[in-house]
């Protein structure tokens, strides 16, 4: 056709096209005038288009994704390798797909595969990653009667489960049409009842338990299968009825086991599981059903309006009145009728089991034929030793359990892990603020595995470094790359993020490092700034499920992002720099921003437990344990790993429970054994507890697993310094201005060591480094308790007074408060009691957290106001009710100063047993006040002891004025003991090292005093 | 994509074909291609429901691939469209040639849910390879009116985005789009 020609086509065409049909023909005879092949061709043409309604208008893509649906597997075979699985052999095959049993050539496992059929899986994403949840939650219960999935897969299109195999029939297998003994029946429907009830806790209903989906072992464990396949049925269905009775799935059920609000569609909760549970154990017992019927109308029909036939006629023979009638409530029409929670059926299913007569084993009934006889001896044992004596029905749970426990399966092994690098982001925005934010949020998303290892950002920077290359310099792809093969890790993930018009899109691709090929890729779009960080925490679940993680080894897979840290781009940012600034130990930037992050976000739990962290550090108790709480209340929200974290902050600042944070830190340190937070926290809990050498090893732990974070350099060198181990503490110390970071505690431990060292310019040379810095504070007091403890009292009150204004200024009055509780001790132990009055006075107006009341209490109990320090008692113990240290420590201190201020000596040495465990990190309080006891109680020799301790141990508390002290209380030990030139020896020597002494200090002149009676 | 080639020289090289280098195209056009089926292999098995959608994010990704933005005048995006459109074609069209090639060797597929229910509403599986030759016969007579079938069809785009990448108005658009589709279903029905 000539182009001419064609225009003419066009015009007319278009023409004609605008009119309403009937007037077409008279248009074309006119505009064609008399050009009879222009005519029949727009004709031709409109009546083309006419018939061309829904031609083209589903994009090409679509044609070609149909196809692709059309052709995919419905089948495996026999020695056919799926991924890294050989297929064994098929083991059965239902409307929901075929089961294969499998060989996992990575793990050498036994697995069971289904292949579920194409018309399940062809739902949209957010049924499936529902569907892959449940399955994967229900299987994080670690339920013995629950199958354990593995892996949700997709390969070429055909979508499979690998799940625990079992080796077993199910139900309808066992059942075959005749009652089982009521004994059997009962053990099967109990673990059923049992994992039910577990799910339920979880928030998890199964919606379609029946006899295909029970498999009893042949030992006897049940295992309910499917956790989550119906509601992928409900969604795929979306609302097509079906008509026939078959195995197949249907949004309403399977029509015999379905309760009577599930088969009208309607809503269902967990109560609808415990009809199906009904209708399974009316099965078991009476060999079939309650409801019958040819179609699924007819079952239906049955579930919703007839009474099922009285169970004892359709066994045979009588069943226990208490099973019928518990049979018959599971089966109540209306929920509101059953029971309301599966654990009280369960229960009294346990109770029918336990009234059961005993000896009736040898019976030949299908489920018992299968039981292994060693474990069929051991269970009736069992039973007889619990059931037959009359124990309350709690004993008989726990026997239930323990028989459950002992079958249980071990745990699979967990697989090696392999290390990731995250490249900075390709930020093809003009935004900044996707900088550093982006990152962050992958490695948090990407955190929650505890199979993918980060390698941590300034490992990676130090790599740069080996590279000639600056370490602020951009981690591109290519330079990750290179980190990346010189590190020996597996894979990098490079993310990218542009813009289109108010849409953002994201890609992140996964690249094996040495070959440089894409290992998986994945990409989110995002409708506009807000949902990015959404749109980030789908790429990221995504690209875990491509990279092949599998289902079981992680406990909460799908907790977005917003959820794990939070949905708001600008707490995202202020919680990065606060991390990093509190990684380098610059609390006082870092503890603003984590404020910030969590005014901007109040949800942001993670946030909560850092400030929490930084409190701690900072010692504001009461801060630390108001966070901590905080975010413990929204630890529902996070990720396992997170709630871990958090809970330690809990049960640290919150509670004080120190044993209990060791005890989960350990289980946090076993689930992910390769991140840095465990160890360190470990070594902040035990040096509270004073366990020093674990204090050392679990520091050292962190900060090889991750060098950059100073709190635990700090922890490090601190822990070595408590051991007297001070050349290596400085080393330590070293180590992390290397690193360049700072904190001020490292500062505080060099100025320790050259105190002891006796080195005036390296002392002075900390003190420089606090001028002007907003932790001025800390070297006030560094100085006021050194001059305190060479006897300069009057220099010391004036410094104590410096150290509280400057804590005060920069508000932290938490300090200010200790630092006057301090003083106040300082004060009450060397007899100046009036001063010592008005600290506590100063401390109390500041705070009453258990820092200050204790200090305060032990300070009026050694001035003998015994009432005071009492009631202070009573304070602390309301407070902290469970704090480790407070009850275990600090209590017991000051009671034994009340008893030895009501002249009772002895029991206040008996008072000061239980602290023994803790001592260490108690300042030489404990020994001191004991080592007092025993002069009352004129045992040189015991109370030397302890005054050794304290000279024997001075790193445990470098500063303190107690190792001034003991060195009086040896003299005043050797005087006890007679042993006059030796007192008059030590006498000297503690008055050479209090020369500069204020002398009218009432500490020195009794030592004089008591000096002059030896000549 | 060959490693030689980087996002920069791709981001020149479509500067050169805006330019009026035509002959960059040849060029251009596999290294698109085949960074596009790459990714629409990884995708399409993925995908379900919304083809539109996923077509565009499919060029969109391979767009943030191979172009570096930064360097890029906004324009060019459009220009971008334009080739990777061309470029799906291509892959779609291939994978149609192979499918049919598959099915001819006896394999036997059962209807799927989607198949079955397009053929209740009477929607015929379009035959890509004859609607692929159609269209170059399309463009010998018009060559815009295969360029809007290729971005709207092949490509997924709107009818306003088609407008805007061609430079035209969205009443031509739409009147070049019914036009083509009278045309190419007579084609692909006689």
């Amino acid at each position: 056709m000539n182009p001419d020609r064609w225009q003419d086509v066009k015009r007319v065409f278009d023409a004609a096209l605008k009119l309403p049909p009937a007037e077409r023909p008279g248009y074309l005879a006119n505009a064609c005038d008399g050009d009879e092949g222009l005519r029949a061709e727009v004709e031709s043409l409109l009546e083309s288009f006419d018939g061309a309604q829904s031609f083209m208008e589903q994009p090409a893509v679509g044609e070609v994704a149909d196809q692709i649906m059309t052709s995919q597997i419905r089948k495996f075979s026999k020695g056919q390798s799926v991924a890294h699985y050989q297929v064994v052999s098929e083991l059965g095959s239902g409307g929901q797909g075929t089961v294969y049993k499998a060989l996992d050539t990575k793990l050498g496992r036994t697995v069971a595969l289904k292949l579920l059929p194409p018309e399940l899986t062809a739902v949209d994403d957010t049924s499936r990653k529902r569907f892959q949840r449940e399955a994967q939650l229900a299987s994080s219960l670690d339920h013995p009667n629950i199958c354990t999935v593995h892996d949700l897969m997709e390969l070429n299109g055909a979508v499979f489960i690998v799940m625990q195999f079992v080796a077993g029939r199910n139900v309808r297998q066992l059942v075959k049409g005749r009652p089982l003994e009521i004994k059997s029946a009962l053990k099967i429907a109990i673990q059923v009842c049992d994992a039910l009830a577990a799910a339920h806790s979880k928030g998890i209903i199964h919606r379609d338990i029946k006899a295909h989906n029970i498999i009893v072992s042949d030992s006897g464990q049940a295992k309910i299968l499917d956790f989550g396949l119906a509601k992928l049925i409900i969604a795929q269905s979306d609302g097509k009825e079906q008509t026939e009775l078959t195995e197949l799935g249907s949004p309403y059920g399977t029509p015999t086991y379905a309760a009577p609000e599930q088969a009208r569609g309607e809503k269902v909760d967990h109560r609808a599981d415990i009809f199906s549970t009904g209708v399974l154990l009316y099965e078991l017992v009476a060999g079939t059903g309650p409801f019958q019927g040819k179609t699924a109308m007819d079952a239906r029909h049955a579930v919703l309006y007839e009474e099922p036939e009285p169970i004892g006629e359709k066994r045979g023979s009588s069943i226990p009145p208490k099973l019928e009638a518990i049979i018959s409530r599971a089966l109540s029409k209306d929920p509101a009728d059953r029971y309301q929670q599966m654990s009280q059926m369960r229960d009294e299913l346990i109770e029918v089991l336990r009234q059961l007569p005993e000896g009736r084993e040898t019976s030949t009934d299908a489920f018992l034929e299968g039981f292994a006889p060693a474990r069929l001896r051991h269970l009736p044992r069992l039973n007889a030793r619990y059931f037959a004596s009359s124990v309350a029905g709690v004993l008989i749970v726990a026997a239930i359990l323990a028989y459950v426990f002992f079958l249980r399966p071990r745990a699979s092994p967990l697989t090696s892990k392999d290390t990731i690098l995250i490249a900075d982001f390709d930020n093809k925005t003009d935004d900044a603020i996707f900088d550093a934010t982006l990152k962050q949020g992958l490695a948090v998303q990407l955190q929650q595995s505890p199979f993918l290892n980060l390698l941590a950002d300034a490992q990676a920077r130090q790599t740069l470094r080996l590279m000639n290359r600056a370490p602020d310099e951009r981690i591109t792809r290519d330079v990750a790359r290179e980190i990346c093969q010189r590190q020996e890790l597996k894979a990098l993930i490079a993310g990218s993020i542009a813009r289109f018009d108010r849409n953002y899109s994201l890609t992140l691709e996964a690249i094996n490092c040495q070959t440089g090929e894409s290992i998986a890729l994945t990409q989110a779009q995002a409708d506009g700034k807000d949902q990015v960080l959404g749109a980030l925490s789908r790429a990221a679940a995504d690209l875990r499920e491509k990279l092949g993680e599998s289902l079981n080894s992680i406990k909460s897979f799908d907790v977005p992002i917003d959820r794990l840290t939070t949905g708001s781009l600008d707490a995202l940012k202020a919680y990065s720099l606060a991390f990093d600034r509190s990684n380098r130990g610059k609390y006082f930037e870092s503890v603003p921003l984590f404020r910030h992050a969590t005014e901007l976000d109040p949800n942001f739990a993670y946030a909560y437990a850092l400030l929490a962290g930084n409190y701690v550090i900072l010692n504001q108790p009461r801060h630390a344990a108001e966070n901590a709480a905080r975010a413990f209340a929204l630890k529902d929200r996070v990720s396992e790993r997170e709630k871990l974290y958090i809970t330690n902050y809990y049960n640290v600042a919150a509670l004080g429970e120190l044993n209990k944070s060791v005890e989960d830190l350990e289980i946090y340190k076993r689930t992910y054994p390769r991140d840095f937070r465990p160890p360190g926290n470990l070594s902040l809990t035990y040096s509270l507890l004073g366990q020093f050498d674990k204090v050392v090893a679990e520091a050292r732990e962190s900060v090889t697993l991750n060098p950059n974070i100073s709190a635990w350099h700090v922890m490090l060198g601190t822990g070595l310094i408590r051991l007297n181990r001070f050349a290596e503490a400085k080393e330590a110390f070293q180590r992390a201005f290397d690193l360049n970071l700072d904190d001020p505690r490292l500062h505080a431990g060099l100025y320790q060591i050259a105190f002891i060292d006796n080195d005036t310019t390296a002392m002075q040379h900390q003190i420089d480094w606090a001028r002007g810095q907003p932790e001025e504070y800390f070297a006030a007091d560094w100085q006021t308790r050194t001059t305190a403890g060479l006897g300069k009292w009057r220099q010391s009150q004036d410094l104590a007074r410096r150290a509280i204004d400057l804590a005060t200024r920069v508000d932290v009055k938490e300090v200010a408060a200790s630092y006057a509780a301090e003083q106040a001790l300082t004060a009450a132990i060397l007899g100046e009691c009036e001063q010592a009055k008005s600290y506590d006075a100063l401390s109390l107006a500041l705070e009453r957290n258990q820092v200050t009341l204790a200090r305060v209490a032990l300070s009026q109990a050694l001035c003998r106001d015994t009432s005071q320090a009492q009631s202070f008692i009573e304070e602390l113990t309301k407070q902290r009710p469970s704090d480790t240290i407070v009850n275990g420590l600090w209590v017991p201190i000051i009671r034994a100063a009340i008893e030895l201020a009501h002249g009772n000596a002895a029991k206040a040495v008996e008072m000061l047993e239980p602290t023994r465990s803790y001592e260490a990190g108690a300042e030489f309080w404990p020994q001191y006040v004991r080592g007092l006891a025993y002069l009352k109680l004129n045992k040189g020799t015991e109370a030397a002891a302890e005054f050794q301790t304290i000279l024997d141990h001075r790193g445990r508390a470098p500063l303190s004025i107690l190792h001034s002290l003991a060195q009086r209380g040896l003299a005043d030990a050797a005087a006890v003991s007679g042993d006059k030139a030796i007192a008059r020896k030590l006498y000297d020597n503690f008055f050479a090292l209090w020369r500069d002494a204020d002398s009218d200090l009432r500490v020195l002149q009794q030592a004089r005093q008591e000096y002059e009676k030896l000549k | 994509m060959s490693k030689s080639v980087g996002a920069h020289d791709i981001t020149e090289m479509l500067q050169e074909w805006r330019d009026g280098k035509k002959e960059v195209l040849d060029k251009l056009l596999p290294l698109v291609y085949s960074e596009l089926r790459r990714q629409a292999a990884r995708h399409l098995r993925r995908e379900r429901k919304d083809h539109t959608l996923q077509t565009t994010a499919l060029i969109h990704e391979a767009y943030l691939k191979l172009v570096d933005q930064r360097n890029m005048r906004w324009e060019s995006r459009t220009h971008f469209f334009a080739i990777a459109s061309q470029a799906m074609r291509r892959i779609l069209v291939d994978y149609a040639r192979t499918r049919k090639r598959e099915k001819r060797g006896g394999d036997d597929v059962r209807l799927s849910l989607g198949a079955a229910e397009a053929l209740a509403s009477n929607e015929k599986p379009v035959d890509l390879v004859a609607l692929d030759e159609a269209l170059t016969r399309l463009a010998a007579i018009d060559e815009q009116q295969s360029r809007v079938v290729e971005l709207r069809y092949f490509s997924g785009l709107s009818l306003e985005e088609t407008a805007t990448i061609l430079n035209i108005s969205r009443a031509t658009a739409a009147r070049e789009w019914s036009l083509a589709k009278a045309w190419l279903h007579r084609e692909l029905t006689r």
